[in-house]
C-alpha cells in the first residue's frame, strides 16, 4: 500500500468534519480508556472521541423540540385547581417566600394569582392531565414521561437558554448537540452530526451560541438546515454552472490536491479531499432529503406540513426525515412563547403551531419503529408564574418568569411512556417532590444515548469540563 | 499528542505502556531509568488524581493532607501516618493507598472516576524511591536565560533558537528539513507577517535577489508594511473578544473601532509590549493620559453587556467585572482563574480571596448593569476635534446670548402684555368654583371600619374613629354627559346626626392619604338607557395603504399622512397612496393586507343618537393601533396568528359622527387586521381618567400619583384644612335614566394616614375644566392660592407661563432659542464616541461573593494579586496601573512567556506551550522549556521589542525548513511539536478570505476606519434578530472588498463564512482557534457569491496580464494564486480544463453570462463572455485549491 492510500484509508473512517490540528486523539485516549464492551457508538459513519458506550444505549439519537420564550406549565401541564380558586389573590407570602422575581413584575403592586384559562382532562390509559391546548399530544401521551417539576437557575431568557443547552450561564461552553457530536459522532457520513431547525419569527433574540461548539472543535457546533432556500448555506452552484460542470471542476481540484499531497505528504491535504467529495455527495443527496413534497399525502396531513413553508410543522416532519438518515442530534427551536401579556391568545397560537407537529412527530416515529432507539424532548428555558403580569383580566392577563418549576416532556428511546414524575405545590410555584435540575435533564439524556455524564468530558483551561459540571444525577424513574 | 496519526495506528496501542505516552513528547521516548522529574512528571499525577481533595483548596481538603506542598505532603497526619515518606515507598502512605484492594481503602476513590494507570503507580513509587524532590511549577518561576545547548550540526543553526530545537531533534534521533524553496518561504512569510499572499512583483525581485541577506530584507519589509499591524491586531481581536455588539439578549450595535484602529497603529508603530499592556489595562490612570492612551483602555469594555429586560443590573455588574479579571488572567498570564470564581482554585495556588482581590481592580468602573443607552454605554470618550470644540464654544457662546435676551422678554414688567394677565388669571379662578353638583351617598362599604353616612351639606363622613382604609361608594349622578370629578376633603366633624364625639375630624398632623381612585359608571335604569341609545350607524370602510418603512418597527412608529391629518379626499406619499373605499368589507371581517414592512390605515364614522359605550373586538397579525376621535385607544405591537376578538376596547362613542382610526403594520409576511364592534351598548363601564390635580401637592405627593395604580404613590396632605382634587376624563359620561357613580378610595402603602374621614364628591358638566387641569401644577397653584400670599418667585413663574403660552413675540424667542440650543446638542451629539475605562473617584468595597453569587456577599476584600504567582511590590499604586506593573514587573514568571508563546502559536500552529490557554498545573509541559525561557527573556531584554522577536523567530533556520513531511517525520512527529520542519497549516477565516480578494485584485487595501458589512446570503440575521436589528446593513461598492479583519462582528450571528472556518464568536477570550477541515468549508469555497465573484475578477485579471497564450496565463494564473510555477502535469490539468470550459461556454453563452454576473461589480464588456467565463471556472479552481488557503 501507497504511503498515500495509507494515509486515506486511516483517515476517511474519521474524516468528515473531523477536527484539524488539535488533538482529539490524545484526549480520547487520556480519558476514555474504558473496555470495548458494547461496540464502537457508531458502526458506520464517523466516530467519536469515545471509544465505547459507557453502558447499552437506549437511544441512537435526539430530536430536541425547543419552544423559545418558555411556555406556561400552569396553561400545559400542570394543572392546579387552586390556583383558579385563588385567582386575583395576592400570592400568599408563605409560597413565595421572598423568593427572588425579576424587574418586570418586582415593582407590581401585588402578585394576583391567576389560574389557567384552560380546562385539562385526562388522557390515555395512563390517564395523564393535559390542557385541552394541546389535544394533540393528549393522543401520544402513553408515549410519553411528563416531568413536572423541572427546575434551572437563571430567570432570564438569554442566561436560561445558554444555561438549558450548556449547563452553564456564561457563554463559551459546548450545546449537548455538540457534546452528542464530540462523544459519538454520526452514524450517516454525508450530513452533519447536529442539525439545527428554526421556525416562529416573533419571540425571543437567538444566539448562535444556543447550538455552538463552545471550546469543542467548531466542526460539533450545530449546522442550520432550512427548510427554504438554500438549506444549507452556499449549498447552490453558482449560477451558470450545472452538476455536471461542477463535477469536471470538482476533478480538477481533486487532481491537484493529490499532486499536492504527493509532493508535501501532509495528511491534512487527504483530508481536504475526502471533504470536497463530501459536499459533493451532500449537494446531490440534500435536497432530496429536504423535499417534502416526496412525502404521502397522509404523512403531510398527520404533521400539518406544507412542502415549501418555514414551519414547525415542517421541521418536526424534516427532523423525522433527518433521524432516519442517522443524524445524531436534531434541534428544532420555535419561537414566541414568551407571554408576558395576552397569554391565552399566545398559547392558543402557538399551540396551534406546534402542537399537532409535535404529536405527529411521535406517532409517526412510533409507526416507522424508529421511537424506540429516538429520544424526543419537548420544552422551554423555564416555567411561567403563577401569579399575573399586568393587568389581571378574565380574557387576557400575563406570566412572568419562573426558574423554580416547570414542565417538560421527553419519549422514545430509553423513557417510560405514560409517566408523570415530580410534583409542584397547589399553586404551581415551588417543587414538592421529584425535582430534576437542568444537570439531571442532561445526565438523563446522555444516559439514554449511552454515556455516562462523568465520563464524556474535554480538557480545556486546564480542567476536564463536562456537560453537567459537577452535578446531575439521571432521572432513573422516568427510564423505561 | 495522536491528532495526526492515523486513527488505525493508535488504537492499537493499549495499556501498560500507553501511559508512556501520555506523558507527551516531553517524555516520551527517554527510558524509565532516568530520574523521575517533579514538574514534568509527578506533579501533573498528583495535579489530576489527587489535588481535587488534597490540594490547594482548603474546603474540600480531606484527612488534613495536602499534596502540593513539600512539608506538609511529608508531615505526620492525624491517623500517625505520613503520605511521603522520603526514600521509603514501602512507608509512605500515599503508595500505600493507591495499591489498596479494598474499594473503601483505594485512592483516588472510585466514585472520583479518576484511576491511576498502572504506569502513573510506577512513576509516584519511583520518585519516591528516587527522595521525593518537590520543586516550585515551573511556570510560576522567573525565567533564566539559558545557555545554548551543544548541538552535533553545528553549520545548521542561523540564530539561537536552532540551537534549541536542534539539540532537541538530535535527542529524538530526527533531522531538520531542508530549507523550504525560495517561493514557498516568501508566500509562508508574506502570509504568517500580513496576512496577504505576495504579489507577482514581490516574487519577482525576490527570486531574483541573489544578496545573502535577500531574505533578511523581505522580513523587515514586511515589518514596515502597514498591514503587518492588521495582521497581528487580528490575533488581539480574538484575545481581547473584540465584538460590536453587545453580545447578551438583543446584541445590539456599539462602537469600539477606534480601539481597534489603535491595535492596528500600535503594532504598526511596534509599540513596545509593555506600553501595549499598561495603556490597555490603565491608560486612563497614567499622567496627563493622551487621547490614545484612553482608547487603548476599550480592551476591556469589549466585555459583553445586557439590556434584557427583568435582568438585575447588580448580577450583570458582576459578571462584567468576573470576565475582566479572568480575560486578564488568560491574555496575561496564560491562566484560568474562572473556577476560583466560587472557590480556591483546585490545582493552582489562587485562593478564591485572591480572584476578588484581582476583581476589586476592575470592580471600579462607573458602569450600568444594565446597558441602556442607545449607543455606547457609559464611561465613553468623544472624539472630537480641536475646530469641533471651538465650533462648539461658539455655539454655546450664542446661546448663552439668546438665553440673556430671552430671560428679558419673560420677566421684565410689560403693560400690555400684564393687563391680559390679570383678565386671564380672573376667568380661572371663577372657572374651578362653579358648576359643580355634590353627589348623593346611596350605600358604602368600609374595610374593617363602621359605615358612612352624609350629612345635609352633602359632606360625607365616618360615623365614629376608624382605621379604615378603603371606600367603597355608591353614589347618586345625573345623565351628563360628566366630564370631571371632584374630591373635597373637608375639615371638621362630618355635621351627621351622630355627635356624640368630638373626634371626627381628618386626624390631626397625620392628615390624609389617598393612593388611588377608580370609578365605574353604571346606568341606574338599564332599560331606559339601552332605549336612549337608539340606533348606531356604521361607515363604509376606507383603506389608505401600504405606507412603507425600513422596517416593522419603523412602521408602527412613523406616524404617516393620515395619522397626522386624516383626509379622506387627501392623498399621500407624493400621491401614490389614497384613500380606498371598501364598502364591500363587513363588521367582524378578519382582512389580510400585503407587504413587507408595511403600515395600513383604515378609517370609518359611527354614529350614534346619544352617547354611549361600545364594546370594539380587535385582532391584527402584528402591530395594531386604534384612535377614536384623535384619541389612541390601543396601541400593541408584536406577531401574533391574526383573529376577531383579540383586543376589547370600550369606545366611548359621543352623540353625532365618531371617527375610527385603525392602523394595522407588520414586518414579513402578511399582516392584517380584524374589527367588529359589540351590538349592544354597554351599561356599565370603569371610567378612565385623563388628567388629575389638586390644589396642594405636598412633599412630592401629586394628584397624578392617583392615576398610576402605584401604592406608595397618591395625593394626600398631613394638615387638617380643606383640599380639593379634580380629575378630567376622556369623554363625557352618563346614561339617560340617571347614573350611578360606583367610587372606590384607596389608602395605599404611601402614607402612615388612612383615607379622609370627611370629604365631600362632586361631578360637573363644564367643558372648562380641562383647560383649568391641564395647566401645570405649580401654575395652577398659584392660580388657587389668590388669598394667600403669593411669593415673588411664584408670581414671576406665573409671568413667564402667561406669556409662553399667549405671547407670540415670547414664543418666537423661545422658539429660536431652542433651535440654536439644539443646533448646539445635535452638534456635540454627532461627535464619534468609543468605549473607555474609568474609576469611580470614591474607590468602591469589593467582597468576596460566596459560591460567586453576586448577592451572598462574604468577607471585604482589598485589592491585590494571587501572591504565589508573583509577589506584590508596595510600591505599586493600587489600582489597574499598579496591575500591570506586577504583570510586566521583569521578573514576573508568565507574562513574557506567555507572550511569546502566543506568537510562535501564530507561526507554527502550536505554541511551545501546546495549551497556549493554561500554563498552570493542568496545562502541557513545554516541548522545549529552555527555548521558551530564552525568548521570553530575550523578549524582556529587547524592551518588549515584539517585532524584534517576531523578526528573530522567522529569520531562524527552524522557520525556513521545506513543510514536506517524510514518512519518518510524521510517524515520529505528528504534529510537528519538535519543529522537525516548517509550519504548514490553513490560514484563519479572515484569511481564506483575504488571499481571495488579494489575488483576484478585488482587495480594497485601505488601513482602519469602521467595520464593513460585506454582503452575505439574505434574511441571516432577521431568523434569529429582534425587531429593529433584523436587517443586514449591506456596505455598498468598495466596502464589499476589504480585508476580514474589518468586517462587521455581531456576536450572537458572525460573519457567515467565517464561523464555517473555525472563527470564535469572540463572546469571550480566545487564545486559541481550533481548524476544522469539514465540507461546509468546501461548499463555502465553491458556491458563496463572494468567491465565485472574486474567481471571475481573478479570470479577468489573468486575461489581461497574463499574457497571450493559454500557457502563459496558467502561468501567471499560478503565480498570483500559489506564488511559484506550475509542474507540467498541472499546467496539463489546466490547459485541459480550459479547453472544455471554453468548448462548453461557446456553447452555452446564457450559463457563461450568468456565471460573470456573481456579485456586485461588474465585468466589462471588452472581453469575450465564454473565455471570461471559463477563467471564471480555473480561477474558482486555483482558489479551491488545499495549496492555496494553507500557508507553507
Amino acid at each position: 500500500m501507497s504511503f498515500e492510500s495509507q494515509i486515506n484509508q486511516a483517515l476517511t473512517r474519521r474524516a468528515f468534519f473531523r477536527r484539524g490540528s488539535i488533538s482529539l486523539g490524545s484526549m480520547a485516549l487520556a480519558s476514555l480508556m474504558g473496555p470495548r464492551l458494547f461496540g464502537a457508538p457508531a458502526q458506520t459513519g464517523v466516530p467519536g472521541a469515545l471509544t465505547s458506550f459507557h453502558h447499552p444505549p437506549k437511544a441512537k439519537r435526539v430530536i430536541y423540540l425547543f419552544q423559545s420564550g418558555a411556555p406556561s406549565h400552569l396553561d400545559l401541564f400542570d394543572y392546579k385547581p387552586k390556583l383558579r380558586e385563588m385567582s386575583g389573590v395576592d400570592l400568599p407570602e408563605s409560597v413565595r417566600m421572598g423568593q427572588r422575581i425579576t424587574g418586570m413584575t418586582s415593582g407590581q403592586k401585588n402578585l394576583l394569582c391567576v389560574g389557567s384559562a384552560f380546562d385539562f382532562r385526562k388522557h390515555g390509559k395512563c390517564g395523564m392531565e393535559i390542557s385541552d391546548a394541546l389535544p394533540h399530544l393528549g393522543k401520544v401521551v402513553d408515549e410519553i414521561a411528563l416531568l413536572k417539576a423541572v427546575h434551572t437557575d437563571p430567570i432570564n431568557h438569554d442566561p436560561a437558554v445558554t444555561y438549558l443547552f450548556s449547563g452553564h450561564q456564561q457563554p463559551g461552553r459546548p450545546t449537548l448537540g455538540a457534546w452528542a457530536s464530540y462523544g459519538l459522532g454520526s452514524e450517516n457520513s454525508n450530513l452533519p452530526a447536529f442539525i439545527v431547525l428554526l421556525s416562529g419569527r416573533g419571540g425571543q433574540s437567538l444566539q448562535s451560541r444556543y447550538w455552538g461548539s463552545g471550546f469543542l472543535p467548531s466542526s460539533h457546533q450545530g449546522v442550520q438546515f432550512r427548510g427554504v432556500g438554500d438549506p444549507v448555506l452556499f449549498f447552490s452552484n453558482p449560477p451558470g454552472l450545472s452538476e455536471k460542470a461542477r463535477r469536471a471542476m470538482l476533478d480538477d481540484v481533486q487532481t491537484l490536491n493529490r499532486f499536492q499531497l504527493e509532493r508535501v505528504g501532509d495528511p491534512e491535504i487527504a483530508t481536504r479531499i475526502e471533504q470536497y467529495e463530501m459536499a459533493f455527495r451532500m449537494q446531490t443527496s440534500v435536497p432530496e432529503l429536504m423535499d417534502l413534497s416526496k412525502e404521502s399525502g397522509e404523512t403531510l396531513e398527520l404533521y400539518g406540513a406544507k412542502p415549501g413553508e418555514a414551519s414547525f410543522a415542517n421541521n418536526c416532519l424534516l427532523a423525522r426525515r433527518l433521524v432516519e438518515r442517522g443524524v445524531r442530534f436534531v434541534k428544532l427551536i420555535h419561537r414566541d412563547w414568551d407571554h408576558h401579556g395576552g397569554l391565552p391568545d399566545g398559547i392558543r397560537t402557538q399551540a396551534k403551531l406546534t402542537d399537532q407537529p409535535s404529536a405527529a412527530l411521535i406517532q409517526d416515529l412510533k409507526q416507522r419503529g424508529l421511537l424506540d432507539d429516538t429520544l424526543v424532548v419537548w420544552g422551554g428555558e423555564f416555567g411561567r408564574t403563577s401569579y399575573c403580569q399586568g393587568e389581571l383580566r378574565k380574557e387576557s392577563f400575563g406570566r412572568d418568569h419562573h426558574p423554580r418549576c416547570y414542565s417538560l416532556w421527553l419519549a422514545g428511546g430509553g423513557i417510560k411512556g405514560g409517566v408523570t414524575y415530580g410534583q409542584t405545590d397547589d399553586l404551581g410555584y415551588n417543587i414538592v417532590d421529584g425535582g430534576v435540575h437542568i444537570h439531571d435533564l442532561h445526565a438523563t439524556i446522555l444516559h439514554c444515548l449511552g454515556v455516562d455524564h462523568e465520563r464524556l468530558t474535554y480538557r480545556f483551561l486546564g480542567r476536564d469540563f463536562r456537560l453537567t459540571d459537577i452535578a446531575g444525577k439521571v432521572v432513573r424513574n422516568i427510564l423505561a | 499528542m495522536a491528532a495526526n496519526m492515523p486513527a488505525a495506528g493508535w488504537r492499537w496501542r493499549r495499556l501498560p505502556w500507553v501511559g508512556l505516552i501520555l506523558f507527551g513528547l516531553g517524555a516520551g521516548l527517554e527510558s524509565r531509568s532516568a530520574p523521575v522529574s517533579y514538574s514534568r512528571e509527578v506533579k501533573p499525577i498528583l495535579s489530576e488524581h489527587c489535588y481535587a481533595c488534597h490540594g490547594p483548596d482548603e474546603k474540600t481538603r480531606k484527612a488534613g493532607l495536602r499534596l502540593d506542598r513539600e512539608d506538609e505532603a511529608r508531615m505526620a497526619l492525624k491517623s500517625g501516618h505520613r503520605a511521603v515518606v522520603a526514600g521509603d515507598a514501602g512507608a509512605s502512605a500515599l503508595v500505600s493507598r493507591i495499591l489498596e484492594s479494598d474499594p473503601d481503602e483505594i485512592m483516588p476513590p472510585p466514585d472520583m472516576k479518576k484511576p491511576l494507570t498502572p504506569a502513573k503507580v510506577a512513576t509516584l513509587r519511583q520518585w519516591i524511591h528516587e527522595g521525593a524532590r518537590f520543586e516550585g511549577h515551573w511556570a510560576y518561576l522567573t525565567p533564566k536565560r539559558p545557555e545554548l545547548p551543544e548541538i552535533r550540526e553545528t553549520g545548521w543553526p542561523i540564530n539561537e533558537l536552532d540551537h534549541f530545537v536542534l539539540a532537541r531533534l538530535e535527542q529524538e534521533g530526527l533531522k531538520p528539513s531542508s530549507p523550504a524553496p525560495k517561493e514557498k518561504l516568501l508566500r509562508r512569510v508574506s502570509l504568517d507577517l500580513t496576512g496577504l499572499p505576495p504579489t507577482v512583483e514581490e516574487l519577482d525581485a525576490f527570486l531574483a535577489d541573489n544578496d545573502g541577506k535577500a531574505y533578511e530584507k523581505v522580513v523587515d519589509r514586511l515589518l514596515a508594511s502597514p498591514h503587518y499591524g492588521e495582521r497581528m491586531a487580528q490575533m488581539w481581536l480574538d484575545l481581547a473578544r473584540f465584538g460590536e455588539t453587545q453580545g447578551y439578549h438583543h446584541d445590539r450595535h456599539r462602537d469600539l473601532w477606534h480601539w481597534r484602529d489603535w491595535v492596528i497603529r500600535s503594532f504598526n508603530e511596534n509599540k513596545p509590549y509593555d506600553q501595549f499592556t499598561t495603556e490597555q489595562l490603565a491608560g486612563d490612570l497614567l499622567p496627563n493620559p493622551t487621547r490614545d492612551q484612553l482608547v487603548a483602555t476599550g480592551f476591556h469594555r469589549n466585555e459583553m453587556t445586557t439590556s434584557e429586560g427583568g435582568a438585575l443590573p447588580e448580577e450583570y455588574s458582576v459578571k462584567y467585572v468576573v470576565g475582566r479579571v479572568d480575560t486578564t488572567a488568560r491574555v496575561w498570564m496564560g491562566t484560568s482563574m474562572a473556577c476560583a470564581e466560587c472557590h480556591d482554585h483546585k490545582y493552582d495556588p489562587i485562593s478564591q480571596k485572591e480572584f476578588y482581590r484581582l476583581f476589586a481592580f476592575f470592580n471600579q468602573v462607573p458602569e450600568n448593569g444594565l446597558d441602556v443607552e442607545e449607543l455606547n454605554p457609559v464611561p465613553k470618550l468623544t472624539l472630537e476635534s480641536d475646530a469641533d470644540r471651538q465650533r462648539l464654544t461658539q455655539l454655546e457662546s450664542e446661546v448663552s446670548a439668546m438665553e440673556a435676551a430671552v430671560k428679558l422678554v419673560l420677566e421684565a414688567p410689560q403693560t400690555e402684555w400684564d393687563a391680559g394677565q390679570v383678565a386671564w388669571e380672573k376667568q380661572h379662578r371663577e372657572k374651578h368654583v362653579g358648576g359643580w353638583s355634590a353627589l348623593r351617598l346611596v350605600s358604602s362599604a368600609v374595610t374593617e371600619g363602621p359605615t358612612l353616612i352624609q350629612g345635609p351639606d352633602q359632606a360625607i363622613g365616618l360615623d365614629a374613629k376608624s382605621e379604615g382604609r378603603t371606600y367603597e361608594l355608591t353614589l347618586s349622578a345625573g345623565e351628563g354627559p360628566l366630564t370631571g370629578l371632584r374630591l373635597e376633603v373637608l375639615p371638621g366633624a362630618t355635621g351627621g346626626t351622630n355627635t356624640n364625639t368630638n373626634t371626627h375630624t381628618n386626624p390631626g398632623a397625620d392628615g390624609f392619604f389617598v393612593a388611588r381612585v377608580d370609578a365605574t359608571v353604571k346606568a341606574r335604569q338599564p332599560d331606559v338607557a339601552r332605549a336612549a341609545a337608539g340606533k348606531l350607524r356604521l361607515g363604509t370602510w376606507h383603506v389608505a395603504g401600504p405606507f412603507k418603512a425600513g422596517s416593522a418597527r419603523e412602521a408602527f412608529d412613523k406616524a404617516f399622512g393620515p395619522e397626522s391629518a386624516l383626509d379622506t379626499r387627501g392623498t399621500y406619499e407624493d400621491g401614490k397612496v389614497r384613500w380606498e373605499a371598501k364598502s364591500e368589507r363587513g363588521d367582524g371581517d378578519v382582512v389580510v393586507l400585503k407587504g413587507e414592512n408595511t403600515a395600513h390605515y383604515l378609517f370609518r364614522t359611527i354614529t350614534v343618537e346619544s352617547p354611549q359605550v361600545r364594546l370594539a373586538h380587535l385582532g391584527s397579525a402584528e402591530g395594531l393601533q386604534v384612535w377614536l376621535n384623535g384619541r389612541r385607544v390601543l396601541s400593541r405591537n408584536g406577531a401574533r396568528a391574526l383573529a376577531v376578538d383579540q383586543d376589547l376596547v370600550r369606545l366611548w362613542l359621543q352623540r353625532g359622527e365618531n371617527r375610527l382610526i385603525i392602523k394595522a403594520t407588520q414586518g414579513g409576511g402578511a399582516g392584517g387586521y380584524a374589527f367588529r364592534l359589540g351590538s349592544e351598548p354597554l351599561l356599565e363601564a370603569p371610567l378612565e381618567f385623563a388628567a388629575a390635580a389638586a390644589d396642594v401637592n405636598p412633599e412630592g405627593r401629586s394628584a397624578q400619583g392617583l392615576l398610576d395604580g402605584n401604592p406608595g404613590t397618591g395625593w394626600g396632605a398631613s394638615d387638617n384644612l380643606a383640599h380639593t382634587a379634580w380629575w378630567r376624563v376622556h369623554e363625557g359620561f352618563g346614561f339617560a335614566g340617571g347614573t350611578e357613580l360606583r367610587v372606590r378610595l384607596e389608602s395605599g402603602t404611601g402614607g402612615t394616614a388612612g383615607v379622609p374621614v370627611r370629604f365631600r364628591l362632586a361631578t360637573t358638566e363644564a367643558e372648562a375644566l380641562g383647560s383649568f387641569l391641564e395647566l401645570p401644577e405649580p401654575i395652577r397653584g398659584v392660580l388657587l392660592s389668590e388669598a394667600l400670599v403669593v411669593s415673588e418667585a411664584q408670581r414671576l413663574a406665573l409671568r413667564k407661563y402667561y406669556r409662553q403660552k399667549f405671547i407670540s413675540e415670547v414664543q418666537q424667542s423661545e422658539r429660536l432659542l431652542a433651535s440654536r440650543r439644539k443646533e448646539r446638542d445635535d452638534f456635540r451629539n454627532s461627535w464619534a464616541s468609543t468605549m473607555v475605562m474609568r474609576d469611580v473617584e470614591k474607590p468602591k468595597d469589593t467582597f468576596l461573593l460566596v459560591r460567586g453569587q453576586y448577592n451572598n456577599r462574604g468577607e471585604k476584600v482589598t485589592m491585590g494579586v494571587p501572591e504565589q504567582l508573583y509577589r506584590w511590590n508596595e510600591a505599586f499604586p493600587n489600582n489597574r496601573l499598579g496591575l500591570a506593573k506586577w504583570l510586566l514587573d521583569p521578573s514576573h514568571p508568565l507574562t513574557s512567556r506567555v507572550a511569546v508563546n502566543q506568537y510562535w502559536q501564530k507561526l507554527f500552529g502550536t505554541g511551545i506551550v501546546k495549551t497556549t490557554e493554561e500554563f498552570g498545573s493542568q496545562g502541557d509541559w513545554p516541548s522545549h522549556p529552555d527555548l521558551l525561557d530564552w525568548l521570553a527573556t530575550e523578549f524582556i531584554g529587547s524592551g518588549w521589542n515584539i517585532k524584534a522577536v517576531q523578526r528573530r523567530i522567522v529569520l531562524s533556520a527552524t522557520y525556513r525548513q521545506d513543510s514536506v513531511v517524510s514518512r519518518e517525520a510524521l510517524e515520529k512527529d505528528p504534529e510537528n511539536r519538535l519543529f522537525s520542519r516548517g509550519p504548514r497549516f490553513r490560514v484563519e477565516a479572515e484569511g481564506v478570505r483575504d488571499i481571495a480578494m488579494s489575488v483576484s485584485g478585488l482587495l480594497v487595501p485601505k488601513v482602519g476606519g469602521p467595520s464593513v458589512f460585506p454582503y452575505q446570503p439574505a434574511g441571516l440575521w432577521g431568523q434569529v434578530s429582534f425587531e429593529g436589528t433584523r436587517d443586514y446593513p449591506q456596505s455598498d461598492g468598495s466596502e464589499n472588498y476589504r480585508r476580514g479583519l474589518y468586517t462587521y462582528w455581531r456576536r450572537s450571528i458572525p460573519y457567515a463564512s467565517f464561523t464555517i472556518f473555525d472563527a470564535p464568536t469572540r463572546e469571550t477570550c480566545t487564545v486559541r482557534r481550533p481548524r476544522t477541515n469539514t465540507p461546509l468549508q468546501a461548499l463555502n469555497l465553491m458556491n458563496d457569491p463572494v468567491y465565485v465573484e472574486a474567481a471571475r475578477a481573478l479570470g479577468l485579471r489573468i486575461l489581461k496580464q497574463g499574457g497571450a497564450t493559454p500557457d502563459s496565463r496558467i502561468e501567471y494564473a499560478f503565480r498570483v494564486c500559489l506564488g511559484r510555477l506550475p509542474a507540467q502535469r498541472e499546467r496539463d490539468v489546466l490547459r485541459a480544463a480550459l479547453q472544455r470550459e471554453v468548448g462548453r461556454f461557446a456553447e452555452d453563452r446564457e450559463a457563461a453570462n450568468r456565471l460573470i454576473h456573481v456579485g456586485t461589480t461588474r465585468p466589462p464588456v471588452d472581453v469575450d463572455i465564454a473565455e471570461l467565463a471559463a477563467w471564471t471556472v480555473l480561477s474558482s479552481t486555483l482558489l479551491n485549491l488545499d495549496e492555496t488557503i494553507n500557508k507553507g
